[in-house]
């Protein structure tokens, strides 16, 4: 995996801003181990909710991990509750699943690689047509300088219909342009936002390290870019895997540093494109500088996101509204508008170099060189660009706090460092990790306890996910099965309960976002919604019913399962049998008698069998794989169900609303 | 479970097998899992013809000003503006704003609306929006959606409460939002549906399964304890088995051609246009655009703001067109969180502002004017300086719409809290048909 610049921003901006901070954290590493040997002691509450061990097993698997597969909870039972998630706090590697993930190009990429490699409908249509303008002048390419900020055909699903061609000229047909890629050695941003989610869905299913893949996803809401943005698609694979990911067990102000610094993050919010007031005063003396008209020629050949050919004056808040928003504070966080305008000036000159600038002169000048010759006034790792020049100077206030004049950077910096520490970011932090964690609408007292764990461990990850599993609110009743699965969540727990082989998830991910989820697109800055309201409506329902009978009856492209060894013996004789079977290994641990009451009514109509092979053969929204047919028809013992009931039985218990949530 | 009979089933997978599996199944012998219907459906009468209320929520908060400028302003527009502001002269061509003659000029992409304003159809709404000063996008839509400024509590949405209120027999498709979950206003204890598209409730009417599928799906969901599973279960079942019996493509199909464009607005209305024809009981519909948020690169006659516009307007258009004799029924209503900062910001964009301004479009409206009052653009006047003022509650043009139009009044049922004064869109009984203003193109 490619290391981005955005670890190097975080080191550089820690050590230059608060190395107070990093001896306290240096000096804390004895206590913190010694408080890790005694967190696994602590047993968490599940004997006094009433619950048995296996119980108690799958409602930690369901929420800490994407469900369990055949075999987990008994696993975790015998490894004990506390020792496997103390196991899931310290990710181990993962070669299978890199072996898996060994197909998708664009994951051993830079950015820079992707850019080049990667090319929007809209870039690829003008190259095509300027390939042949000479041949044929009638060929039209329409489209607007801000198309490729909008073109979204590169993303399947929820606005299954319509959004995707928005903006989109047809004079081209997509085919043509693809072939035409293809020919030269190009692929698309359709390509490329397919690696994404396909690399999700195998991480998902696959990874060893669930809690973080769980984690992962819920830091990526929270600190949401979207790949409708095309922009942000060749900056979110680094943003996935080297921003996030890494932190996504770590500390809150690590994570918050490494987002607001990251190209994917400053592209999706604008604050590349902020620049200081035309009155303000500039960080930037030229006079100061000896080497400065040197300096102003490489910056003038540096072509950067900011002033890409554009006058570039004044302030863009929308990164400032939705650090304070969605961030940090909180919108009931206490924070007035001025704060709002003031942090917009704070963060003005943080932006993005852009790679049609590729390797100007800055190449040769390396960042320690840089530093020294403009410290605080001009940075550059990798992508991420700070530029005095473009930065507000004067003094500002946020929250109270001074910050004073021409400090460069350090503005930005000391802003985070203060958002990361307030209290009210503990609490909606913690509001969110309960919302997550345990349910839709969390006690006020878990909040509270969760968000003096965060203000006590300076915003530990680690230290709040085992707070909450030691919390007996996270064991009680109401918080059992009272999460409705995320549509991913849904797809990766199914996969995994059936054992199921994932030869290639973007069928999964097609359905996954027609039932709502597009990955890496939610439309809002919000990142995808973590409550069931907004999971479950007339179609998306049956959207998910009919994933579930699809998934089971093998009717899902790249997927294949095996109900038979599922069912973990000789085929099931009855209907009964089989539902004991696939029951145990679906809904471990669940009261299932009045499912299976109504499943026995459902599948006991005459002819069910062969309605659902003409279903299988009608119905299905992907052609059947060659064979199931023939395959359906292989049962001829008398009192054995056949396939298609079997998958259908299967199909309905994920489809049910017990599996449905968790 | 019933004793299986290998002998029949062989045969009957031979006479499948044989005929090909479509005629089986379509010939009504078909499995008795697809024809459980008449046991599991309530009987559901077409309910006829209703006064339809279409919403359009235009998500990330459009620039009213953009959208409709004041002519008298155009010179403090150039100064706040430099960027974006266009001119409504003649010598500006098709690159400049559409005088409406009446003291405003339309964005040059919303020229599809020109007509129905021309026509008195259309009453625009300017300097509207909400009491609450957040600039949250979420707060925003959410204070909008469920009615109430300022409180986060309510529990329901204003759409809901007013179909809640309608009266009459309800259709499962009364209440209908055409987007992928449950928006906050249709949100709450009246029977409302949400779907992405139609079609996600239908299927093939080569097997037609539906009345089958749509059974199992009640029975599956019914039995369990899972309220919030057997309501939405229920609901679209319920949904299904109407559309089953109605013939919606041939509405589709006679919309073709009408200019809708090929989006999810577009889409959404098309669709909407079909139920309302149909005669499905459809009295309450939702539909949302996004992209409205044009902090960077707005543009001018082209650009970012142009696309959304232009899409919308296209869509609105073909919406009434494509109604033919149904429009008298229809009102179409547009809102949007709030409006764009008056003064540009640092990219070609505008940030969060106040206020902004809406269309009402139908049969009856008092339109071809501009309602509401416009505040003055004197950096002095605006609020906090660099936005519009809102000098028309939102609530006011809502308790309108739903008291006018659906003949639901009541509102401070709507609108807990509120008791303020609806802003007249209707021209009354006495009042003649209005001359036409006078607009350029």
């Amino acid at each position: 995996m490619v290391v981005c610049a955005v670890a190097g921003v975080y080191a550089l901006t820690q050590a230059a801003s608060a190395p107070a901070q990093e001896d306290a954290r240096a000096s804390a590493g004895p206590e913190a181990s010694a408080a890790t040997a005694s967190a696994a002691a602590t047993s968490f509450p599940w004997r006094q909710a009433g619950l048995d061990a296996k119980t108690a097993a799958t409602h930690l698997l369901d929420r800490f991990a994407y469900g369990p597969r055949p075999g987990d909870v008994d696993t975790v039972v015998a490894m004990g509750l506390e020792a496997w998630l103390e196991a899931q706090l310290a990710p181990v590697a993962e070669p299978d699943l890199e072996q898996r993930l060994e197909h998708l190009p664009s994951l051993q990429m830079s950015p820079r690689q992707i850019q080049r490699t990667y090319l929007s409908s809209f870039q690829l249509r003008n190259m095509l047509a300027r390939d042949r303008s000479a041949a044929d002048r009638t060929v039209e390419v329409g489209a607007g300088a801000g198309a490729a900020q909008d073109d979204r055909d590169a993303i399947e699903g929820t606005p299954a219909r319509g959004e995707a061609s928005d903006d989109v000229d047809h004079v081209l047909l997509h085919d043509e342009v693809v072939a035409w890629a293809k020919s030269h050695g190009l692929r698309t941003h359709k390509h490329l936002v397919a690696e994404l989610a396909s690399q999700k869905l195998l991480r998902a299913v696959y990874s060893p390290n669930q809690l973080r893949e769980v984690m992962t996803a819920f830091w990526l809401d929270h600190f949401h870019v979207s790949v409708r943005n095309a922009e942000v698609r060749a900056f979110a694979i680094s943003y996935d895997a080297d921003a996030v990911r890494p932190r996504a067990l770590g500390e809150f102000g690590s994570l918050l540093f490494a987002t607001a610094a990251h190209p994917a993050m400053l592209v999706y919010l604008d604050n590349a494109r902020s620049v200081a007031e035309a009155a303000a005063p500039r960080a930037f003396d030229p006079q100061s500088y000896p080497d400065w008209t040197e300096l102003r020629a490489r910056f003038a050949s540096l072509a950067d996101y900011a002033s890409a050919g554009r006058e570039a004056a004044g302030l863009n808040e929308n990164y400032a509204r939705e650090l304070l928003e969605l961030h940090t504070l909180g919108v009931q966080g206490g924070y007035s508008e001025q704060d709002v305008r003031e942090i917009a000036r704070a963060f003005t000159g943080w932006t993005v170099r852009s790679s049609a600038g590729a390797l100007s002169p800055y190449s040769k000048i390396s960042a320690q060189a840089l530093a020294r010759l403009a410290p605080d006034q001009l940075q550059v790792r990798r992508q991420y660009l700070f530029r005095g020049d473009l930065h507000d100077a004067g003094p500002k206030t946020v929250l109270g706090q001074a910050l004073p004049a021409g400090r460069g950077a350090r503005d930005g910096r000391d802003v985070l460092w203060l958002l990361a520490r307030h209290p009210s970011t503990a609490r909606h932090v913690a509001r969110k990790l309960a919302i997550r964690f345990v349910s839709d609408a969390p006690p006020e007292a878990l909040v509270d306890q969760l968000a003096a764990t965060f203000e006590a461990t300076g915003g530990d990850i680690r230290a709040l996910l085992r707070a909450i599993a030691r919390s007996p609110h996270f064991w009680s009743a109401a918080a059992r099965g009272a999460k409705v699965k995320q549509p991913f969540e849904l797809a990766a727990s199914a996969l995994r309960g059936l054992d199921a082989e994932v030869k290639s998830p973007l069928a999964v991910m097609r359905r996954v976002a027609d039932m709502g989820q597009p990955a890496y697109a939610a439309s809002a800055p919000t990142g995808f919604p973590d409550q069931a309201a907004a999971w479950l409506d007339a179609g998306t329902l049956l959207a998910r019913l009919r994933f579930g009978l699809d998934l089971a009856a093998g009717r899902i492209q790249g997927i294949s399962v095996d109900l038979g060894r599922l069912a973990g013996g000789p085929a099931p004789a009855s209907l009964d049998q089989a539902f004991a079977a696939y029951g145990a290994r679906l809904l471990p641990g669940r009261d299932a008698k009045a499912l299976q009451m109504a499943l026995r009514e459902l599948l006991a109509a005459p002819g069910l069998d062969e309605g659902l092979v003409a279903a299988a053969a009608l119905g299905s929204p992907e052609p059947a794989p060659p064979g199931t047919l023939i395959a359906l028809f292989d049962f001829e013992a008398a009192d054995v169900p056949p396939q298609a009931v079997l998958a259908h039985l299967a199909g309905l218990i994920l489809g049910s609303s017990e599996f449905q949530r968790r | 479970m019933r004793p299986r009979k290998p002998g029949r089933r062989l045969i009957d997978r031979r006479a499948f097998l044989k005929a090909g599996g479509i005629a089986l199944v379509t010939a009504g012998a078909g499995p008795a899992f697809l024809g459980r219907t008449a046991l599991a459906s309530t009987p559901v009468t077409t309910p006829g013809r209703r006064k339809v209320l279409v919403t359009i929520f235009q998500r990330g908060a459009m620039d009213g000003l953009a959208a409709v400028s004041p002519v008298g302003e155009e010179a403090r527009m150039r100064a706040l503006r430099p960027r974006l502001a266009m001119s409504a002269a003649r010598s500006a061509g098709s690159d400049g704003l559409i005088d409406l003659g009446v003291g405003f000029a339309l964005h040059p992409a919303l020229a599809p609306l020109v007509p129905l304003f021309r026509d008195g159809d259309l009453a625009i709404v300017h300097a509207v929006g909400s009491p609450h000063a957040t600039r949250s996008h979420f707060d925003a839509q959410d204070f909008m959606e469920s009615g109430t400024p300022g409180l986060r509590g309510t529990p329901d949405g204003w759409l809901n409460r007013v179909a809640g209120r309608l009266g009459h027999d309800a259709s499962p498709l009364r209440a209908l939002a055409l987007t992928p979950s449950m928006p906050r206003s249709l949100a709450g204890p009246a029977p409302a549906l949400a779907v992405a598209d139609l079609d996600a409730l239908r299927m093939p009417a080569a097997i037609a399964p539906i009345n089958g599928e749509s059974s199992q799906m009640e029975a599956l969901y019914g039995s369990s304890d899972d309220r919030v599973f057997a309501a939405t279960a229920r609901e679209a079942a319920e949904a299904m088995r109407l559309l089953a019996r109605i013939d919606l493509a041939a509405g589709e199909r006679s919309s073709d051609g009408r200019g809708y464009p090929e989006t999810t607005i577009g889409a959404s209305l098309r669709q909407i246009a079909a139920l309302i024809k149909a005669d499905v009981g459809l009295e309450v519909a939702f539909a949302e655009t996004s992209g409205w948020d044009t902090h960077v690169l707005q543009g001018t006659a082209t650009g970012s703001f142009a696309r959304r516009a232009e899409e919308l307007a296209r869509a609105v258009a073909a919406f009434f067109t494509d109604l033919g004799s149904r429009r008298d029924d229809v009102v179409l209503m547009t809102m949007t969180e709030f409006g764009r900062g008056v003064i540009e910001n640092g990219s070609g964009g505008t940030d969060h502002g106040h206020g902004s301004c809406l269309f009402v479009v139908g049969g009856g409206v008092d339109g071809g004017k501009v309602h509401g009052t416009f505040p003055s653009l004197d950096p002095a006047a605006l609020t906090a300086g660099r936005d519009l003022p809102v000098t028309t509650d939102f609530r006011s043009v809502f308790a309108e719409v739903a008291g006018h139009h659906l003949g639901v009044a009541d509102a401070t049922a709507i609108f807990p809290g509120w008791s303020g004064p609806r802003l007249a869109l209707w021209r009354s009984a006495l009042q003649h048909e209005p001359s036409a203003p006078r607009v350029r193109r």
